[in-house]
């Protein structure tokens, strides 16, 4: 690999991370930064290695994860056929268009005071507040992607004598498809960010709780070793959504690519 | 030939936004024939075929198969879209394209593979069975649509210029390959197309469409014998009447 190829890389992007690290350590190491507050990068390091160590971290990681992973689950589970119900059918668009429009610009934490009142602080309440936010990405991409399928296709499927049903099953599902994972994608995000943000105003258990009770208990340095590992987990989680989204959609990518 | 109707088109007008594209066309096509349809661009030809083919619901009128009036594409029915490409399903491979044409149809799946690549044999692209439809030219996406729609075995096939993209070798291979099909098999088959010399040397009828909305404004007999053959057929004397006639019918 020449030098020039290097900008190319993931490398480079790691690169940046690394020398970001080491500026801040160097800040702090000469005090230009109060190490009270930031503590250094190699603190934060240690820390999280001995939160890990001890299995703290990782139980709080797991518990978060399974929530936003149940929630995400249930939100994908309503979005997608009922995106594509959507989007198939006028009679439901003009239904249920109006109502999803007024409820999808609602801050997910607005909802919270609700679910609360409702469905009390167990964990109930918190899988709906995740799946509440993450369903809106899922079900309008849904929606939208089934409207924009080529009309040939469908006109190429009523030719084929294929009946309403398959031709929404075979011919625009999959047409779908890359539109829906983007909008899935999205869904993922969100439903992780909800899960960090009601363990944080709920408390109790997971890694939202985990940073909130290190601040408030003045260790800065597990605070931070918390926000670290939300980074590693996100960066994670797209990576693996890439893959996927990759492999399966293969075919869109290249022809995607053939056309430019 | 037989004399009955397999298409009848009555009084069609289809309207788009209450301007017509098509205007009061009657029009029969009888069984076993091959029929072409030449007009200018955007006289409403890719329209009239989409009504034939139950595919658009005209504005006034009614279209009849063996009789009946249609509700919806037929099962016996095929069409070939100008927008061919656009027809191919991009996430399926091209034997599975040709194969998805037997959806509908009861039949093993070996069955169905087995007869989508003895199509793809015939336009030419075994060797492509395994690419997927954006690997391929334009022609080769052309012929695909050809493969699937030749594997239906329907009885009416509907071609809207189907060798347009093709190669002008390629043209007459295919030209000869559709007339081999078309009376080994005994179909109805209409094809729409701008090359007034294709629709001579494939047709036993054509007719030609002008004017905005269209209609049909005038037709020919083709009385050429068959078997035609490319060179011979297009040298003889009245293919050429043929060709001035038509000439002057789009034109004057
Ligand atoms: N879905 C549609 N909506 C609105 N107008 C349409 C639609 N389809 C066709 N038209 C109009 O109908 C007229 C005839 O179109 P059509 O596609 O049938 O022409 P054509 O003879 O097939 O042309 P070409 O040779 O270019 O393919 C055009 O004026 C076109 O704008
Ligand atoms: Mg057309």
């Amino acid at each position: 690999m020449k030098i020039r190829d290097i900008g190319n890389t993931r490398l480079t992007g790691v690169a940046l991370i690394i020398a970001a690290t080491c500026v801040i350590e160097l800040l702090v190491y000469r005090q230009w930064l109060d190490p009270v507050y930031v503590p250094p990068p190699s603190t934060i390091l240690a820390s999280l290695a001995e939160t890990m160590a001890s299995g703290e971290l990782p139980n709080h990681i797991g518990i978060t994860l399974g929530r936003a992973f149940v929630a995400y689950s249930i939100a994908i589970l309503i979005a997608v056929p009922f995106g594509i119900l959507l989007g198939e059918s006028r009679i439901a668009f003009n239904l249920f268009d109006p109502l999803i429009q007024a409820f999808r610009p609602m801050p997910s934490s607005a909802i919270i005071p609700v679910a609360i009142l409702f469905l009390g602080i167990g964990d109930s309440m918190r899988l709906f507040v995740i799946a509440f936010a993450s369903v809106w990405p899922v079900l309008v991409a849904a929606t939208d992607a089934v409207k924009r399928v080529d009309p040939i296709l469908v006109e190429t499927g009523r030719m084929l004598n294929l009946s309403r049903r398959q031709i929404a099953l075979r011919i625009a599902l999959p047409s779908a498809a890359p539109a829906i994972a983007t909008g899935m994608r999205i869904g993922l995000a969100i439903a992780l960010i909800l899960s960090l943000t009601v363990e944080m105003i709920v408390g109790g258990d997971g890694l939202g709780f985990f940073i909130l009770d290190a601040e408030r208990s003045f260790q800065f340095a597990r605070m931070f070793a918390g926000i670290v590992a939300i980074g590693v987990i996100g960066f994670l989680a797209n990576s693996a959504f890439t893959a996927f989204d990759r492999k399966v959609l293969r075919w869109h990518h290249q022809s995607v690519l053939r056309d430019k | 030939m037989s004399t009955s109707a397999a298409l009848r088109l009555s009084n069609i007008t289809k309207e788009f936004d209450g301007n017509a594209a098509i205007s009061n066309v009657d029009l029969e096509i009888r069984t076993g024939e091959l029929l072409a349809i030449i007009g200018r661009s955007g006289c409403g030809k890719s329209t009239l075929l989409r009504v034939m083919a139950g595919l658009v619901q005209p504005t006034r009128g009614v279209v009849e198969l063996n009789g009946r009036p249609i509700a919806g594409p037929p099962e016996d029915l095929t069409v070939v879209f100008q927008e061919y490409g656009r027809s191919l399903l991009p996430w399926k491979t091209v034997v599975s394209n040709v194969a998805f044409g037997l959806s509908a149809a009861r039949m093993e799946k070996k069955e169905r593979v087995d007869r989508a690549l003895s199509c793809l044999d015939a336009v030419g692209l075994l060797k492509h069975a395994d690419f997927y439809p954006w690997q391929l030219s334009g022609g080769m996406q052309q012929r695909v649509a050809l493969a699937r729609a030749l594997a239906r075995k329907s009885s009416i096939l509907l071609l809207d210029e189907p060798f347009g993209s093709v190669d002008a070798q390629s043209r007459l291979e295919l030209q000869d390959e559709l007339l081999r099909l078309w009376s080994s098999f005994g179909m109805t088959a209409v094809i729409v197309t701008h090359d007034i010399d294709e629709a001579i040397y494939l047709a036993d009828r054509v007719c030609v469409m002008r004017g905005s909305p269209g209609v049909i404004s005038a037709q020919a007999i083709i009385g050429l014998e068959r078997p035609r053959v490319q060179v011979e057929t297009r040298g003889k004397p009245e293919f050429s009447a043929l060709r001035r006639e038509l000439y002057e019918s789009l034109a004057g």
